[in-house]
Parts: structure tokens; sequence; C-alpha cells
């Protein structure tokens, strides 16, 4: 009997992410699994690349090429500071390197989701999402979930960011309500909203949410908020 | 052509001959194959972080399958002068580890005769990319390994495992221990903010604790037993005091309450 090693494993969780005008948050709870046993209930997902970066990476998937790919992004925004007469390295760089990277490892993939998000030159809010293989949308994007209850957060997102399936209410159904940018206390809320439903309903989410916000105004700001341990 | 299209833009046996698998040298069966399967396993161990430090323990037992083949056994090993390490699961890599890689890690960096040592979180970060990068080669290192120990004037206390699969909690356990320690162990330290209220005592009696339980449920493990505690002094990175106890017999523990247990075999009432 042959016996097939893995060399992945999935160790559940989630992350969002949402652009505002002149702000991205990130989010991802701080549950780590292996199958049903909790390895740890504050391993976090969301990592800031570079001390006073506005460039922000959340990974999902097998937490070992994670942490992994975090780790490379890292260092390459950073070394790419040193290369560059401490310029920093733009957000639109750092989403075609993430690209490069994660495609270079094409035969053998980084079996990890990964969610970039910052500020542009001019101050507004950048966002980019990945498949293993580095598949992305240069024009970046007004949201994003990715990990074990994106199923269950994706719509609530189109609903809620991209207003689908909502119309004016006088047009009898006829017209779409218009897409506008959100206020950051709403997307807050509408973060914290989508973990705690995913938390009703998805195993191996819980624990803890952590927040990161990036905004022109305040910079880089972290929270991290309870969920459900159960 | 034929209709298999993974013969597709081959080169046709029929034409060139089938294909000449010798060119893999001198294993003419197939390519190199690594991945292995764990022979001689040790099984949990188990450590919690406690005020001042961390306690961590693995049993001596070494088994073949379900031979107990060696009864003596150390799966904890002091690295360096802040670090415990802890090895469940294959016990040829788990020496490979201490005794080629980590021995000559630490011997390189005394070597530097610079003052400066490797603390736990250094071990750590070794280990982990050690793990990761074997089994990105498909050549995996078959362990689970806890690394306690003191860092940054606080308690350290992470895992590693064969996948290069990486985190950290206040309480932690491989093996059959994350089944039936680690929910033990969680009642005292439930986050790391209630790491600050247990005591170097309470740490102790509940590893203790967590061992007899093992020993009474978990049937490739012995009632003897390694632990280590690492003590440091708050907020500095002075080198902690490491206290290892060796062949450590459980206490009070007896299988008298087997003879009341009714319901299984054939007994007659």
């Amino acid at each position: 009997m042959r016996h097939g090693w893995n060399p992945y494993t999935d160790n559940g969780g989630s992350i969002i992410g949402i652009a505002g005008d002149d702000f991205v948050i990130l989010a991802g709870d701080t549950r780590h699994t292996s199958g049903y046993n909790i390895n740890s209930r504050d391993e976090r997902k969301v990592y800031r690349l570079g001390e006073n970066s506005s460039l922000v990476l959340a990974t999902v998937g097998f937490g070992a090429d994670a942490k992994d790919l975090a780790q490379t992004m890292r260092r390459a925004v950073e070394d790419f500071k040193f290369q560059h007469n401490l310029k920093d390295m733009t957000v639109s760089a750092a989403a075609q390197f993430l690209c490069t990277v994660l495609y270079g490892n094409r035969f053998f993939p980084k079996y990890a989701y990964c969610i970039l998000g910052g500020l542009d030159k001019n101050g507004k809010a950048r966002l980019y999402s990945y498949d293993p293989v580095g598949s992305y949308s240069k024009e970046g994007e007004s949201r994003a979930a990715a990990g074990a209850a994106s199923s269950l957060i994706v719509p609530f997102l189109d609903n809620q960011v991209e207003f689908k399936n909502q119309y004016i209410p006088s047009s009898k159904g006829t017209q779409e309500r218009p897409v506008e940018h959100l206020d950051r206390d709403t997307v807050v809320r509408l973060v914290k909203d989508a973990f705690t439903g995913a938390t009703e309903r998805h195993i191996e989410v819980g624990d803890g949410l952590q927040i990161v916000t990036v905004s022109a105004q305040d910079g880089y700001q972290e929270e991290i908020m309870p969920l459900k341990r159960d | 052509m034929n209709h298999f299209p993974e013969a597709w833009g081959r080169p046709r046996d029929d034409v060139y001959g089938s294909y000449d698998r010798s060119v893999f040298g001198h294993d003419a069966a197939g390519p190199t194959q690594h991945t292995q399967q764990p022979i001689v396993t040790g099984t949990s161990v188990v450590a919690l972080k406690f005020k001042d430090g961390v306690v961590i323990a693995a049993d001596n037992l070494a088994s073949y399958g379900s031979l107990a083949r060696f009864n003596d056994v150390e799966r904890l090993r002091q690295v360096g002068t802040h670090t415990i390490v802890g090895a469940s699961g294959d016990v040829s890599d788990m020496q490979f580890l201490y005794e080629k890689q980590l021995e000559n890690l630490i011997i390189a960096e005394d070597y530097q005769e610079d003052g400066h040592g490797l603390r736990a979180k250094h071990i750590y970060s070794y280990l982990s990319r050690v793990m990761y990068h074997r089994r990105s080669k498909m050549d995996p290192l078959w362990n689970v390994l806890l690394v306690a120990g003191w860092d940054d004037g606080k308690p350290f206390l992470a895992s590693a495992d064969l996948l290069g699969t990486t985190f950290s909690s206040p309480a932690l356990a491989s093996g059959f221990g994350a089944h039936l320690a680690v929910p033990l162990l969680r009642r005292i330290a439930p986050d790391e903010a209630s790491v600050a209220n247990i005591t170097r005592e309470q740490a102790i009696k509940t590893i203790e604790e967590c061992m007899k339980v093992l020993f009474y449920r978990d049937a490739r493990s012995m009632n003897k037993y390694t632990m280590a505690i690492v003590t440091g002094k708050e907020g500095t990175n002075d080198e902690p005091d490491i206290e290892i106890q060796k062949d450590v017999s459980l206490k009070q523990q007896s299988w008298k309450f087997a003879e009341k247990i009714r319901g299984y075999g054939a007994q007659t009432v």
C-alpha cells in the first residue's frame, strides 16, 4: 500500500478587504485550526509590509505557505526601499510583484489566498485579491473576501458594498441603487457584521477579529475585537 | 495519435521505443523518492506558560508501531541558554535535528564569541524554516516540535510541524495531547492575559495532571517522563533558570478504578 504524503493542509480562517475612497480596511479572524482542533486562538493573518509602510497583506489557506508569502513580501518591500534611495514601493508595484511571486510557484503552488491593500501616491485606496497562482486584476477592486467562510461573506459584501440587488424604492425595482464610497465607520461595522455572521455558521472561524485600517488621514491602525470562541 | 490526451505530444513508443527510465540514474524504477513514514515514534509533548516562564514535558517512550521499543529516550533538549525543544513523531528525525542541526547551530553561534546567544525565538525561527524547507523538498522531518523558553522578557512557547505549519499559544500539546491535554490546560490558560495569573507551582501541577491523563488514555505513552521548567526574570533577557527533572514518575497513578468499570468485555454482571 502506498501512503501518499500531502505537503498541504488547510488551517481555516477567513479574510476580508474593503477599499473606501482614501482608506482601506483588511481584516481576518485569529483562529488557527487543524481539522477539528483549534491550534491557536490568537494567530494573526494580516501583515503590515514594513514599519512605516501603507502596504498591508492578508493571507489565508495553508498556514505555512501563507506565512512564507507574507515574509517574502515584507522582505521585498524592505529591500526595495534600500535599493531605491529610501523610496517606498508603490501599491501597484507590490501588487504586480506578489503576482510574480505566486506565479513563480506555479508548478508547486503556495496554497494561499492573498488580499493586498494600500494607498497610492495620491492617497487613494487600492485593493487587490489573488488566487494561489497569482491571478489578479490590475484595476483592483472595492471589496474582496477569501478563506473558509468566503462563500458566506462574498454575497454579503456584494449586497452591502456593491449594493447588488438593491433598488431605489420609489422606482419599483427598475432603478439600481448607485454605488458610492462608504465611510470608515460603515466599513468597520460591515467587517464586524460579516465576521460575527461567519463565526455563527463556520466552525473554522472565530476567537478574535484583527481589523487593520490604513488611511491617508490617520495612517496605520489596528484593532482586535473578540469573536465567539465556541 | 490516439484518444488518450496524456499521450498527445509525447514521442510515440512504436517509433522511438518506450521511455528510457535510466535517465533517473541508479534507480531505474523511477524518480528519487523521499517521502517516508515515521518508524520509531514518540508520543505527545505538552507545555504551558506561567507568569515567569514555561513548563514542558514529554515521556521517555519510543514506540515501534504498537511495540514499546525503548523506554529511556529523552525527547526534551536544552538548546542554548534560553530554550527547551520538545519533539514528538519520528525519533531518528528528532535525533538528526538535535544532534546534527541544533548542535551545529549552537557551536557556530558560540564560536563567534560576541556575547550574543540564540534565544527561544531564534531557535524557533530556525527550526520552523528547516521544517518548512524539508516539506517543500517533499522530504519532511516527521515531527511536531514545541519550542519553550524565554525571550523578550517574557515566556515563549510555539509549535512547528512536518508541514512547516507554525503557531503559538499559551498552552500547546502535540499528538494525542492536542485532544486530551489542551482542554485541561486551557481551563487555566484560556488566553494570553490569563498567563499572568498562573504560578509556577500551578503550572507544574497542571502539566503533571496532563501527563497522568495521557498515560491513562494514550496507548503509546508511559509512566516515566521528563519535565523542564524555564523560569526567567520579567522584562529582561537575562539567562533564565532551567530546571530539568529526569525520570519523573506519575504521582498517585493507579489502575484501581479499572476493576469497577462495567459494560465492556466478558464480565457476568
